[in-house]
């Protein structure tokens, strides 16, 4: 009985009060945008573009964007008006932290998505059409004018680039990434971290495997087994000799 | 050894304290519960655990004294007869009227409880607040002084009591974890993540400004407008407390659709298993109930960095906390929450386990008991 007293006593310290004062403000500001290259623009004014109505003027979700990046050599840079402050590695471990990975590459996104340990935002465009029924994978990012129709299920860390439709019934696994004005029909599956390029359209019903690339402008009219290139109208795969 | 344990609302004796009484009929004492508006219900409850019931004249508000000294005569004839050795309140007017009866009934053991601070500390508003504040402090300095032993819910209240010089020197004082709760009542319900009812929070009390109802009903709009499929659930009631909320402002957020008013439940823990996230955004509690309940059934939780709240959960473990009066934090943490389904299933399994540590009514009572030495 005396324990219960005593981790009452530990627990209820001043010092544990202030730390919790403030990881209270830091857990939810600022957002760290991980990447500064050419998509982090999109993410960063997508992230720009989502305001609260919340009596008077309308209040910035996120008024505090910060940008990191790997390559030393960018940083002091400034993108968006945004100086590129340091490294990945501080914000991705910590659990107080909230970013969005603005990386292109599907398996890199895929890889520090599952490993890291702080928190990931969902970034949907004021301008973008989502149906109320869509559900969407934490870390995912829905650019402006992409369109999600009804039903649709989104996995985590996906990219639905500019002007990119997903039709009713659709399921895309994780990492996924449809390129702008990309056209999935109703009821396609795409497989984890595969790439559906510019332009390019899938017809309905079709199942697209996991580590799929989908060339630009190419029209998939039957399935796409995983790990394969397809490219053309109608959408082929590539042979081995064709991929080198 | 005899108690009388003296409450505000006789409800309270079976919902708050009951595990406390039954702490004290365990180890053998007798005990006799009072309180205003007496119901059968009460009495039936407390007859179970072995405890006796005596209604009394308490009114929760109001501030006539001639009514305040008839109060403290009936409680100083009823502990006299009673020969009672220990006395224990809790609440304003029971323990000020209830400490000072005591002490002229010869009861030589008086402890209080100090269950949050409400209207008499909070910022006046008013030149009569004002002045209401100054009558509730005094009668605190009064009762108090009548007392030998102090528990406190949270730190910042004791502090709170310390700077106002309402603690004498030779009062003893404790920090306990509010009434706890009774994790097996509060079971863990199952996180219902059905994505065609979307994302659902929960607000459970009084419509009160200071519990932070009308930030709640901003972040409702507010998440609302982003993720349209959340919903805002809101348990609780009009009160006739100064900073209630109108009935015509809670049909403008129902008619707007923000929030889905579920009034006052006789049983809170249906609508905390239709909910994933409990929402008090509170200016000032002492240990929130709300709070404890939601978590013992596996909840996260969003609540504000204010005294009585910030110590129930660790941020970014059991849930969130943001500051007080800042409904675009509240928005952000709500969103976060919608937007992560991993993150609400951590939490409320963190939240549960946090309960059952540290929260647990039975520990909670006997850590009462060891300290008053009964």
């Amino acid at each position: 009985m005396l324990t219960s007293g005593r981790l009452s006593r530990v627990d209820l310290s001043r010092g544990a009060r202030d730390t919790a004062a403030v990881s209270a403000q830091r857990s939810l500001n600022p957002l760290y945008v991980i990447g500064a290259g050419g998509h982090a623009k999109v993410v960063i004014a997508t992230a720009q573009s989502i305001m609260l109505p919340l009596g008077g003027e309308p209040v910035a979700l996120w008024p505090d964007i910060r940008v990191r990046d790997d390559n030393t050599a960018i940083h002091g840079r400034s993108i968006m008006g945004i100086t590129v402050e340091g490294d990945n590695a501080s914000i991705l471990r910590d659990p107080h932290f909230c970013a969005v990975l603005a990386i292109g590459n599907n398996g890199v996104r895929a890889r520090i998505g599952t490993t890291a340990k702080c928190r990931f935002a969902t970034v949907i465009h004021h301008q973008s059409i989502v149906h109320s029924t869509v559900r969407i994978g934490t870390g995912t990012v829905v650019f402006a004018g992409a369109i999600v129709q009804p039903d649709t299920v989104i996995g985590a860390h996906c990219i639905i680039n500019t002007g990119a439709s997903v039709d009713h019934d659709c399921v895309l696994g994780d990492a996924v990434h449809i390129a702008p004005g990309a056209r999935l029909a109703g009821g396609v599956t795409v497989g984890a971290r595969s790439f559906i390029g510019i332009g390019a359209v899938v017809a309905p019903g079709i199942t697209i495997g996991d580590d799929v690339i989908i060339g630009a402008g190419a029209a998939v009219v039957r399935d796409i087994p995983s790990g394969t290139t397809a490219v053309g109208v109608p959408a082929r795969p590539l042979t081995p000799r064709e991929r080198l | 050894m005899r108690i009388v344990v003296v409450g505000g609302w006789a409800p309270s004796l079976l919902k708050f304290r009951g595990p406390l009484l039954a702490a004290m009929v365990g180890r053998g004492h007798q005990v006799t519960a009072m309180a205003a508006d007496q119901d059968a219900e009460t009495t039936a409850g407390l007859a179970d655990i072995g405890v006796d019931f005596q209604a009394i004249g308490v009114e929760r508000a109001g501030l006539d004294p001639r009514r305040d000294v008839q109060l403290v005569r009936e409680l100083q004839h009823r502990m006299r007869a009673l020969r009672a050795e220990q006395f224990f309140a809790y609440t304003i007017k029971p323990v000020v009227y209830g400490a000072m009866a005591a002490r002229a009934a010869g009861v030589p053991r008086r402890a209080a409880m100090i269950t949050g601070l409400g209207y008499a500390f909070a910022p006046p508003s008013s030149v009569k607040h004002r002045a209401v504040s100054a009558v509730a402090r005094g009668m605190y300095r009064l009762g108090l002084a009548q007392c030998q032993q102090v528990f406190f819910q949270n730190p910042d209240d004791k502090a709170e009591f310390g700077r106002l010089g309402l603690l004498p020197k030779r009062t003893a004082v404790e920090i306990v974890r509010g009434s706890g709760v009774d994790v097996d009542h509060y079971a863990v319900a199952p996180l219902e993540m059905a994505s065609s009812e979307g994302r659902t929070f929960l607000f459970v009390g009084r419509l009160l400004a200071d519990k932070g109802i009308r930030e709640y009903a901003a972040m409702a709009r507010a998440v609302r407008a982003v993720r349209p499929a959340t919903r805002f659930l809101v348990a609780g009631w009009l009160d006739p407390n100064p900073t209630s909320v109108s009935q015509a402002e809670l049909d403008g957020w129902i008619r707007e659709g923000s929030i889905e008013y579920l009034g006052a439940q006789a049983d809170i823990r249906p609508a905390i298993a239709r909910a994933q996230v409990l929402v008090l955004p509170s200016y000032r509690e002492g240990t929130p109930r709300s709070v404890l309940e939601a978590m013992s059934m596996g909840r996260a939780i969003i609540t504000t960095d204010a005294p009585g709240c910030r110590e129930t959960i660790v941020d970014g473990e059991q849930g969130l906390l943001v500051p007080v009066r800042d409904a675009a934090a509240l928005t952000r943490a709500g969103l976060a929450l919608t937007d992560d389904p991993a993150l609400l299933q951590r939490m409320g399994t963190a939240a549960r386990q946090r309960i059952v540590q540290l929260y647990d009514a039975r520990a909670v009572a006997n850590h009462m008991l060891d300290t008053l030495g009964l």
